[in-house]
């Protein structure tokens, strides 16, 4: 951690000191720290995507023919799937294929042997760079983007460290430029750019630090306290049953929302240390009215991928057939969503599930609205903001029974799980931790839901910087405090490390 | 405002059910209450009808603000 840290404090004094060579020693901090966590074989990976991506690009904007054009996109594309599918994928796919086939009798030998360690290939970050690069070539196809012909800048927007292990999967249109801003001006005296720097700095450098310690306090303190419930529950879930049952699940939906969003918000504070503004991934998602709006708040970045790349084009594709057009590729969307987090039938029936979701909730649209205004004839305020928290709640609700199929290890697991809930026990199991580790739980949901509720109110951290000195230095500090002293002492990792 | 622009606002304030709703070139599905990815389905096929054109799948993968909307409907017309 230590040797993080004053690698980081070095990269940032050079980022600042020689502008000019600045993307030289980003890339080179962020091989080294790709090479640190994956190891070289996924850095490897990475370096090969990297130039196939470049390459190709440069291609589609070369040929003018719009067959040949779609042709070398569609390629580039399956050539670019290709480490995802045979490092993550291809365990799954054959087990399956070979399950199939000895179901329908086909045959009791395997078709296709893949060695068992490949099952256990960790695929880190993989997902989201070989996103992030099929983004770029479509956006070329479509000339959103002019290919990039630095290849330095290029590798760059693939590979920015804070952003490789867990997203955002940023669009070139918005990186790569935030990325060249880091060169000085021609057109301004070196004075100029120094103060201007200076100030940039000194603005950027107080939001990173907030940005830091609130996704550390989101992690350490509410997430992995929460995972102390958690994962007991999940390792002796026979032994919960009835309505107790709900507090790991509700904590569960806490605990990988905190888990996430505070790996963004570190991660958006540290490119913030090198002037970078990453993309926000999240917009209180437990807020949202219904399953639709949660994905608007939820992993945004993700969700405007899967919304451009694969909802729009095949809705549009069908859309003489309007309602047939729309939840398919609702449901196709969301079928890739769970296929997108891993080689397993729990992610792909959290993925379906939360698209049968939507397409339910746009057949009952209109039965939905007669109920509520039979329910609530006028639209007072009072009225407004009960059928506000109802939908919350419901929303909510939904949303945590499919954190059920993610997070269980198996399908007949999650079922019982759900069955459990409505089963009555004779004597009410107790949860197995201290009352202290249950104050310190629901301390931490407390303070994420105030600071939230703030953020929707449109009070910002920009609001803290206003405030006189002595109130954000002891803001600062309770936080600091509580990151040191209410942590678990344990080494813990990221959940979305394994997407 | 160009006529193109007049009719493609009447367009919006049908679709989204707003009637004092003020399209410009920039504005997103952000700035439009009621703009998704499902209800762009319903103003596309509004647009091809009232227009009677009808957009490529590369114009509308590549549409991403009013402005983008209004350059396909003009190139039709032009062309």
């Amino acid at each position: 951690m230590l040797i993080y840290l004053i690698s980081l404090l070095i990269l940032v004094i050079l980022h600042y000191s020689f502008r000019k060579f600045s993307w030289m020693f980003l890339l080179s901090a962020s091989f080294a720290f790709y090479a640190s966590i994956a190891g070289l074989r996924l850095l490897c990976t990475l370096l090969l995507l990297t130039i196939i991506t470049y390459l190709f690009a440069l291609l589609i904007e070369k040929i003018t023919e719009e067959k040949k054009k779609l042709f070398i996109l569609s390629s580039a594309i399956l050539i670019i799937l290709l480490p995802l599918i045979i490092l993550k994928y291809s365990y799954f796919l054959t087990s399956n294929i070979n399950l199939l086939f000895v179901y329908l009798r086909f045959n009791t030998v395997p078709i296709v042997t893949i060695p068992k360690d490949i099952e256990t290939i960790y695929t880190i970050g993989l997902s989201f760079y070989t996103f992030q690069a099929i983004s770029y070539l479509i956006d070329t196809y479509l000339e959103i983007v002019k290919p990039e012909k630095h290849l330095g800048y290029f590798s760059l927007y693939l590979s920015f460290f804070p952003k490789i292990l867990q997203g955002p999967i940023e669009r070139a249109d918005l990186l790569i430029p935030a990325l060249k801003w880091t060169r000085p001006f021609k057109d301004q005296t070196q004075n100029k750019i120094s103060i201007l720097t200076l100030n940039d700095f000194i603005a950027n450098a107080r939001i990173a630090f907030l940005l830091i310690i609130w996704g550390a306090f989101k992690k350490f303190v509410i997430a992995d306290r929460l995972g102390l419930f958690v994962d007991e529950f999940y390792s002796n879930h026979d032994s919960y049953k009835g309505i107790i049952s709900l507090i790991p699940i509700i904590f569960y939906s806490f605990q990988i929302y905190c888990d996430f969003s505070g790996y963004t918000d570190a991660a958006l504070g540290i490119a913030r240390l090198f002037g970078i503004k990453l993309t926000d991934n999240f917009n209180s998602p437990y807020f949202a009215t219904s399953v639709a709006d949660f994905w608007r708040r939820w992993h945004i970045t993700l969700t405007k991928w899967l919304m451009d790349y694969i909802f729009r084009p095949i809705s549009m594709s069908f859309r003489k057939n309007r309602l047939f057009a729309i939840n398919f590729a609702i449901f196709i969307t969301f079928l890739v969503c769970g296929i997108w987090h891993g080689p397993s039938w729990n992610f792909i029936v959290w993925g379906t599930l939360n698209g049968l979701y939507i397409i339910f909730s746009n057949f009952s649209k209109k039965r939905r609205d007669k109920l509520t205004t039979y329910l609530f004839p006028n639209s007072s305020p009072a009225n407004k903001f009960v059928i506000q928290g109802i939908s919350l709640i419901f929303t909510f609700s939904l949303v945590s029974v499919t954190w059920i199929f993610f997070r269980s290890h198996s399908i007949e697991q999650a079922l019982k799980i759900i069955i459990n809930i409505f089963d009555q026990p004779e004597i009410v199991p107790r949860l197995k931790q201290s009352s202290y580790d249950f104050f310190i739980a629901i301390l931490g949901i407390s303070s994420l839901l105030s600071f939230e509720i703030l953020k929707q109110k449109g009070k910002t951290m920009e609001l803290l910087f206003k405030r006189h000195l002595i109130v954000q230095w002891v803001s600062y500090s309770i936080l600091l405090f509580a990151v040191i002293f209410l942590s678990i002492p344990s080494e813990t990792k990221f959940i979305y490390f394994e997407f | 405002m160009s006529s193109t622009q007049d009719e493609l606002n009447k367009i919006f304030r049908e679709v989204f059910n707003d009637n004092s709703l003020v399209i410009s070139e920039e504005m997103t599905s952000a700035s439009v209450d009621g703009w998704d990815s499902m209800s762009h389905v319903n103003l596309i096929l509004a647009i091809e009808d009232k227009f009677n054109i009808k957009f490529s799948q590369k114009e509308l993968m590549r549409q991403r603000n009013i402005g983008d909307l209004l350059m396909d409907i003009r190139t039709k017309f032009n062309s």
